[in-house]
């Protein structure tokens, strides 16, 4: 049963149940068959034996009427007629009679007795124990099924009665009823000398089974064959029903599982494949984030110098800010200075100017006198000199106030200069001041900045290491993702190798292919 | 007209041949050159003042100047002579100078009073100089340096006219 497919199986199991309920009805109908025959049979020697019986009973009225008389049976005995003595005998009668139709009414009629005179009575094992167990109690009737004789054998005792005394009574009546002296009926059998009520022997009737069990069995052959009929119909539908109802859904089944183990298997394979890709992917990712992490240790570490550097500059600038203003302010000085000394060569200058014109004056008037003088003449000669003199005087004084102006104006000239370069120099100062607070904001732009890309670079290696976090994460989820890729293509697998293979197995019977589902639909 | 003046400044350069004039010379200074007017013509050196103007007057004649109660006409020698005019310094002067009548003549600068001899004079060349050379006595050799004498009454003139009569 073991190698046989499953459509088979249920064929077998289905039809083997229809012939086993089928089975057990003909059993329990062939028993019922047996037992209505068995009773019908015992109802049938019931009647016969009751009827016997009856016949008996009838004949014992006739004696009691007086139909039958001793005298009668005595005078028969004398003249040897001891048939018409049996004749008057109510038992005898009585089985005579239902002896006469045993073979039409399809029975055996006997009449077993221990110690019987008719040696045919002579009871067998059987009848031997029936009898004991009729002496023994008070059953009216008694029937058993023979297997040796296979037939229903039905008992019912036999109670002497006042005319069985006759001949079964005490012996000592023997030579009153029958004249004879030695206890002996007219028969010639000794009188038994049992008494009335006592029970002796039993009226059998054997009906043969073989018959009714051909009867029986000829109806169950008929009912075996209709049903073996019927079998190989609902083995048929049976085939059909399994076929459409369970074979092909559960071939459908398991083509299904085999795909969608294969599918799983794919879809495994992807997943490791991409979590196998995820995972370089995330190690790429982790050493570049090493790379970055260090990088930016680099650049945080360049930032914090940078910061200090700016700081330092800062400083400077500010120095050179104020030496910057204290140079303006001595330049402020320098000019103020040079505003003084051009104030007071202005002065010097205007005295100068003064003088020149003196001079000029002078010059014109001593040309007045020359003039004068020489219209004097020769009186004028005198006064010519003193005019020369005057003018002379008047020349070296033009001359020395034009030295002085000539020096004033260098000296001016070069104050101006002075003034100019200081100019110059205070004008550079405060370009100097300018750039330098230029710098100065400039540095503290940068200072602040730095500081600014100290916070950014913190919070970048917050975020990296955030990043790395995330990255081992990720590693580990590909991980996992690809250990559950390997259990679920081994669960397919195992689905497929044992539990598919295994229907498939139960569905096509025997050893199937342990890696292979059936190729296709075999229905 | 020109044949007189020709025989004018011929008899004059003649006369100046003849004379060879020395003397004392009052030396100013136009454009230049150094210039000398005769000592006894000059009367008064004086700075130059606020000249009034008179209208209907040629273009060399400045006006008038109120020199000490007299009302004398100035003349710019510049614009006689036909040179540049400029604008007045402190070193400009006017020199009154007595043509018959006072007038005034604006000149850059005055020098001084020299004393030329007559050997030191030589005539004026019959060309070059801005100076028409009827206006000039010669040329004086003083040191180093060659001063153009004037005669300032061929000067002036024609400008007399608008002198105011002393009379």
């Amino acid at each position: 049963m073991g190698s046989m497919n499953l459509r088979k199986k249920l064929v077998v199991i289905g039809t083997v149940q229809l012939v086993l309920v089928a089975a057990v009805l003909m059993g329990l109908s062939f028993r019922k068959a047996n037992e209505n025959v068995r009773k019908q049979y015992v109802d049938k020697a019931r009647s016969v034996v009751l009827t016997a019986e009856g016949t008996r009973e009838q004949m014992g009225k006739k004696w009691d009427s007086g139909v039958f008389t001793a005298k009668q049976l005595r005078a028969w005995a004398d003249d040897g007629k001891i048939d018409k003595v049996l004749q008057a005998v109510p038992v005898v009668t009585a089985w005579e009679a239902a002896m006469a139709k045993a073979k039409e009414g399809g029975y055996i009629f006997k009449t077993p007795k221990f110690d019987p005179r008719d040696p045919a009575n002579k009871p067998d094992a059987l009848e031997a124990r029936v009898l004991r167990m009729f002496e023994k109690g008070n059953a009216s009737e008694y029937f058993e099924y023979d297997p040796e004789m296979n037939a229903i054998r039905y008992f019912r005792p036999v109670r002497l009665t006042q005319e069985c005394m006759l001949c079964h009574g005490d012996p000592a009546t023997a030579s009153t009823l029958w004249g004879r002296d030695d206890g002996t009926d007219p028969t010639g059998h000794k009188m038994e000398n049992w008494k009335v009520g006592e029970i002796h022997g039993a009226f059998e009737v054997i009906q043969s089974l073989a018959e009714a069990n051909a009867e029986i069995w000829a109806s169950l052959a008929e009912d075996a064959g209709i049903m073996l009929v019927l079998v190989l119909i609902a083995g048929f539908t049976f085939y059909l029903a399994t076929s459409r109802s369970v074979i092909k859904p559960l071939r459908h089944i398991i083509a299904g599982l085999t795909e969608g183990a294969e599918q799983v298997n794919d879809a495994a394979a992807q997943v490791a494949a991409s979590s196998q890709s995820t995972a370089e992917g995330a190690s790429m990712q982790a050493s570049s984030i090493e790379q970055t992490s260090s990088a930016l240790e680099q650049m945080a570490a360049q930032t914090r110098s940078n910061a200090e550097r700016a700081n330092q500059a800062s400083e400077l600038a500010n120095n050179t800010r104020q030496m910057a203003e204290k140079g303006d302010q001595t330049m402020g000085q320098l000019d103020h200075a040079m505003t003084a000394i051009n104030e007071s060569s202005a002065e010097i200058s205007k005295i100068i100017k003064i003088i020149e014109e003196i001079a000029f004056q002078t010059n014109l008037l001593a040309l007045n006198a020359a003039v004068e003088a020489a219209r004097a003449g020769e009186h004028g000669k005198g006064f010519a000199v003193v005019a020369d003199e005057v003018r002379n005087l008047a020349q070296r004084s033009a001359e020395a106030a034009r030295d002085t102006n000539r020096l004033i104006s260098e000296s001016v000239e070069r104050a101006r200069e002075g003034s100019q370069v200081s100019d110059s120099a205070a004008q550079i100062l405060r370009q100097v001041v300018e750039n330098v607070s230029q710098v100065a904001d400039l540095i503290n732009g940068i200072s602040s900045a730095s500081n600014e890309q100290a916070q950014g670079v913190d919070q970048i290696n917050s975020a990296v290491a955030t990043m790395d976090k995330v990255t081992q994460q990720n590693a580990a989820g590909a991980e996992q993702a690809a250990a559950a890729a390997e259990e679920l293509t081994g669960m397919a697998n195992s689905m497929r190798d044992q539990f598919v293979a295994e229907l498939v197995r139960i569905v096509e019977g025997g050893q199937a292919p342990v890696n292979n589902g059936p190729q296709g639909d075999e229905l | 007209m020109s044949n007189d003046t020709q025989a004018a400044r011929t008899a004059e350069t003649t006369a100046v041949e003849n004379n060879a004039r020395g003397g004392k010379f009052l030396t100013f200074s136009l454009a230049d050159e150094d210039y000398g007017v005769e000592i006894l013509r000059v009367r008064e050196i004086i700075g130059v003042m606020d000249i009034t103007a008179v209208p209907q007057m040629p273009e060399h004649v400045k006006g008038v100047i109120n020199l000490r109660g007299k009302v004398i006409p100035v003349v710019d020698l510049r614009l006689k002579f036909g040179m540049e005019e400029i604008p007045y310094t402190e070193a400009t002067c006017i020199i009154v100078v007595d043509v018959g009548a006072l007038m005034g003549i604006i000149v850059d600068t005055v020098q001084e009073v020299l004393d030329v001899d007559a050997a030191n004079v030589e005539p004026a060349p019959p060309l070059g100089g801005a100076v028409d050379t009827s206006y000039v006595l010669g040329m004086g050799k003083v040191r180093d340096d060659v001063k153009i004498l004037l005669d300032i009454d061929k000067v002036l003139n024609d400008d007399k006219a608008y002198a105011v009569d002393e009379d």
